[in-house]
């Protein structure tokens, strides 16, 4: 077990670097100067020359890569070009937004997992096409849109929630008042439905794969309880790959969380990755994606430890 | 022993979930902000109360040092002072600048030397809380000029002596063109003659400051928390949350002491951050915000909403000072020199400005043909040689005796709607001269200013122009040579209207100057090195519940005039 951990332990740190080595590229890659906008207006050569230098920005990609993987190596993230503040403590304040929204999504997709057991066990009828159209027309709804629609309705029309903003909390995530709930119901059920509908579509396929599998013919061979063979034996066994899914989708909704953090005014790492995109702010992204990255991979390990300690099998394959 | 194991496996990946997200909150400490703010009561006229204002995006600034877009701006004005300040003017549309902290200005013949009195008894925020002098402003000057601090609008001081040309930061530790008389008093000495430079000084990198208790607090917390004369004061500043300013309690300016800022009504101003457009509008709707810019699309819908029509919004577009313009390249074969002037002047005379403002642009622009807004003094309408007529411009093209080019390219911004622009021009273009031919083409805006910045287009390349300070030599600037690279990358040049726009610059009278500038600007648009198209306008809703309301050309609210009904 410790030998696995230590091994993904290496992946991560391995991916943590594959991944700003990536985002420099790319930026680098990316036609437009940042110095161009930092010298201001009407700035001549020589000025934009001057500051390309100040900044570093005249620096070959690969010094500009190392000296920035030497800062990381001691836990600095650099500062942001712009506003000259430190990216670690941008990430400080903007992550508990995120990882709020992001947990309070995850739970809220969860119910995608009754919801398709409960269409494989009625396949074909009334009510598992419905649930099935309905799951693929809100999969299919951008998050913008579907964001938007439920500020207009449930904000502005129906007055009941307010329209964006974040609210105080306790431990960082969770909100200490009931205005602070509020503010997280709409963000993270237009987050959390979309994957609603994906998760309850994995669950329906994944249950009525293992309905068909031997060891429930022999269950109820064995005159065990329709109820014992679904529950006791369909579920817990369909349920595996849909969590997994869940804990990769923590991951992802934070990447998701781009849209909806500029949708809702979430101030968190989503919309801090996006504005450092609009200014080329180099550090702030590679920060928000390295933040992104490690969460997503973190949260994995988590999970796939979770497996290795009660599915031998697990260790054995690793 | 396998089955409570498998019915641990749930339970693990939701406690992996709850686990990352603990140790990650360790080092993230705790969130107690809300941008939400609840518009408080009406009533009758009193002191008390809160704006609520939103921002669009999070200032990259509000000090002085390096204040810069609209959204710093906001703020930074409201805690702020210099010598001078912005003044609508009683046309309701020109917006000028006036002394501010500055009791009197001197200027010699040649307008290279400027001595300043200030105001006595102006005073810091507390905690600094002392009185400023003129060694004030020659200290905050000469910090914003220094390399060190990384300004970025250091081209607004650059006239005076001390700045390098080169880096447009100071030469050495102090700027050699400031001297402190005394107290009161201190002289600029600049580079070369620039009678309008004391319109310069409505810029916030002209702000005065405490340097001393900047130095003192660190730079750090001074970005977070700066202290300067005005009307209100930092409460705090949540990053990308919102920003929060309180009455100065001890503002200097009791009674009524010229243009300057009177002491505020309201007792606070919040300003959540709203990144999206859409987003504030619905949260003005829901009468959250007091105040919203209106998304595209959405201003005559807002006009016509009943709540503008029994007077609870009033839904407006209040002219700016922006210049909406499509550049040519001038020192590129297709539209550039003498032998192209004809398809110039078609095209300017064939541009189809009323489409643009009336339909494009929902009615928000002001069809211009002039480089220069109508906000700014000494604009004249009509100076344009080439109005609009595109029964005449099939015959202006037809002087042209050369081959004419196989298609024009055109190059925009991509986003902001600048293709519908490109195309309602193209449209009325192709139509009034069918022979011509066009080639749009999109760039990311990024990359779009760098390659403009590097003559890599050729053609139309659209462009904007925003003021800095309410003066024509900001835009007649963009025409001569030095602007032509690096202002309206038309790359134009004309001896003869660099040379009107330098004796402008050395004439103190300011109907004379103008007048001078005003030439310039014909002789520029004779040569027609660009498409004039519109004046910008910025649709905004505002809350009737809050009275005092006013929005001059540079967008500024004097929010300190504000008070809840």
């Amino acid at each position: 077990m410790i030998a696995y951990i230590i091994r993904r332990l290496l992946q991560l740190v391995i991916v943590l670097f594959g991944v700003t080595l990536i985002t420099f590229g790319m930026l680098k890659l990316v036609p437009g100067d940042p110095a161009v906008a930092l010298a201001g207006k009407n700035a001549t050569p020589e000025k934009i020359a001057f500051v390309r230098h100040e900044r570093g920005l005249d620096r070959p990609f690969y010094v500009q890569y190392i000296r920035y993987v030497e800062r990381l190596v001691h836990g600095d993230l650099g500062e942001s070009l712009y506003t000259a503040r430190p990216v670690a403590e941008m990430i400080r304040e903007a992550a508990p937004v995120t990882i709020q929204l992001a947990v309070a999504a995850v739970l809220i997709e969860l119910l995608g997992i009754p919801l398709g057991v409960f269409s494989a066990l009625r396949q074909y009828s009334f009510w598992d096409t419905t649930l099935t159209t309905a799951a693929l027309i809100l999969w299919g709804i951008p998050v913008f849109v579907l964001g938007y629609f439920a500020m207009y309705i449930f904000g502005l029309k129906l007055d009941w929630l307010p329209i964006g903003g974040v609210g105080p909390t306790v431990l960082g995530i969770i909100p200490s008042t009931w205005e602070s709930w509020q503010t997280l119901i709409l963000p993270a059920l237009t987050l959390g439905v979309i994957e609603i509908a994906y998760i309850s579509y994995m669950q329906r396929a994944s249950m009525l794969e293992v309905s068909r599998s031997d060891f429930i013919r022999t269950a109820r061979a064995k005159g065990l309880t329709e109820r014992k063979v679904i529950w006791g034996h369909g579920f817990k066994n369909a349920v595996i790959p849909v969590m997994t899914i869940a804990g990769i989708d923590l991951g992802a909704l934070i990447g998701g969380a781009i849209i909806t953090e500029t949708v809702f005014n979430r101030p968190g790492i989503g919309l801090l990755i996006y504005q450092g995109i609009n200014q080329r702010d180099v550090a702030v992204i590679a920060g928000g994606v390295l933040f992104a990255t490690f969460f997503f991979v973190f949260a994995n390990l988590l999970v796939d430890l979770g497996y290795a300690w009660v599915d031998p099998r697990v260790r054995l394959e690793d | 022993m396998k089955k409570p194991m498998r019915s641990w496996r749930g339970l693990l990946i939701v406690a992996a979930v709850l686990i990352v997200a603990a140790m990650l909150l360790g080092a993230c400490g705790s969130d107690d902000a809300s941008t939400d703010a609840s518009p408080t009561a009406g009533g009758e006229p009193k002191a008390g109360g809160v704006y609520n204002f939103p921002l669009g995006a999070e200032p990259i600034s509000i000090e002085p040092l390096n204040t810069q877009e609209s959204e710093g701006w906001h703020v930074n004005h409201q805690i702020f002072q210099s010598l001078y300040c912005l003044q609508i003017q009683s046309d309701g549309t020109t917006t000028k600048a006036v002394p501010d902290l500055a009791e009197k200005t001197e200027v010699n013949a040649d307008a290279t030397v400027f001595t300043f009195t200030i105001k006595q008894g102006v005073m810091f925020q507390a905690p600094v809380s002392r009185e400023v002098t003129a060694q004030d402003f020659v200290d905050s000057w000469n910090y914003n000029a220094d390399p060190k601090n990384k300004s970025a609008t250091t081209y607004i001081i650059a006239p005076i002596k001390g700045i390098d040309a080169d880096t447009g930061y100071s030469e050495g530790p102090q700027l050699s063109g400031l001297k402190v008389i005394d107290k009161y008093t201190f002289e600029v000495t600049l580079q070369y003659p620039f009678a309008d430079f004391p319109a310069t000084l409505v810029h916030p990198i002209t702000q005065v400051f405490p340097v001393d208790y900047a130095k003192e607090i660190g730079r750090k917390a001074f970005f977070d928390k700066p202290v300067g004369t005005g009307p209100y004061m930092v409460d705090t500043w949540k990053h990308n949350q919102s920003i929060t300013l309180v009455k100065n309690p001890d503002y200097w300016n009791t009674g009524d002491s010229g243009n300057s800022a009177t002491a505020g009504y309201v007792d606070s101003i919040s300003m959540p951050i709203y990144t999206d457009v859409s987003t504030e509008w619905l949260a003005f709707q829901k009468g959250t915000l007091d105040y919203s810019s209106l998304p595209t699309g959405n201003f005559k819908a807002a006009q016509n909403d009943p709540k503008t029509q029994d007077g609870t919004w009033t839904v407006k577009a209040y002219p700016s000072t922006s210049v909406y313009f499509i550049s040519v390249a001038m020192n590129k074969p297709t539209l550039g020199g003498d032998e192209n002037l004809p398809i110039r002047a078609a095209l300017n005379i064939a541009a189809d400005r009323e489409v643009v403002s009336n339909i494009v642009n929902e009615g928000i622009s002001i069809p211009s043909d002039s480089i220069v807004p109508v906000t700014i003094p000494g604009y004249v309408a009509g100076t344009n040689p080439y109005p609009y007529d595109p029964a005449k411009a099939q015959p202006k093209l037809d002087e042209f005796t050369g081959t004419l080019p196989s298609e024009i390219p055109y190059w925009f911004n991509s986003g902001s709607g600048h293709d519908k622009i490109a195309q309602a021009l193209v449209d009325g273009w192709t139509k009034a001269m069918p022979s011509l031919k066009f080639k749009l083409s999109g760039v990311e805006t990024n990359s779009y200013w760098t390659q403009a910045g590097e003559n890599k287009f050729d053609g139309l390349v659209r462009m904007g122009w925003i003021a800095d300070y309410p003066s024509i030599d900001n835009f007649i600037y963009l025409f001569t040579t030095s602007g032509g690279k690096y202002g309206s990358y038309s790359f134009y040049s004309n001896p003869e209207v660099d040379k009107l726009f330098e004796q402008a610059r050395a004439t103190v009278d300011e109907t004379e100057r103008n007048g001078l500038y005003n030439q310039a600007e014909k002789l520029i648009l004779t040569d027609a090195p660009c498409v004039p198209v519109y004046t910008y306008r910025d649709a905004r809703a505002t809350n009737n519940r809050v009275a005092g309301f006013t929005y001059n050309a540079f967008g500024q609210i004097n929010m300190w005039d504000l008070w809840v009904k």
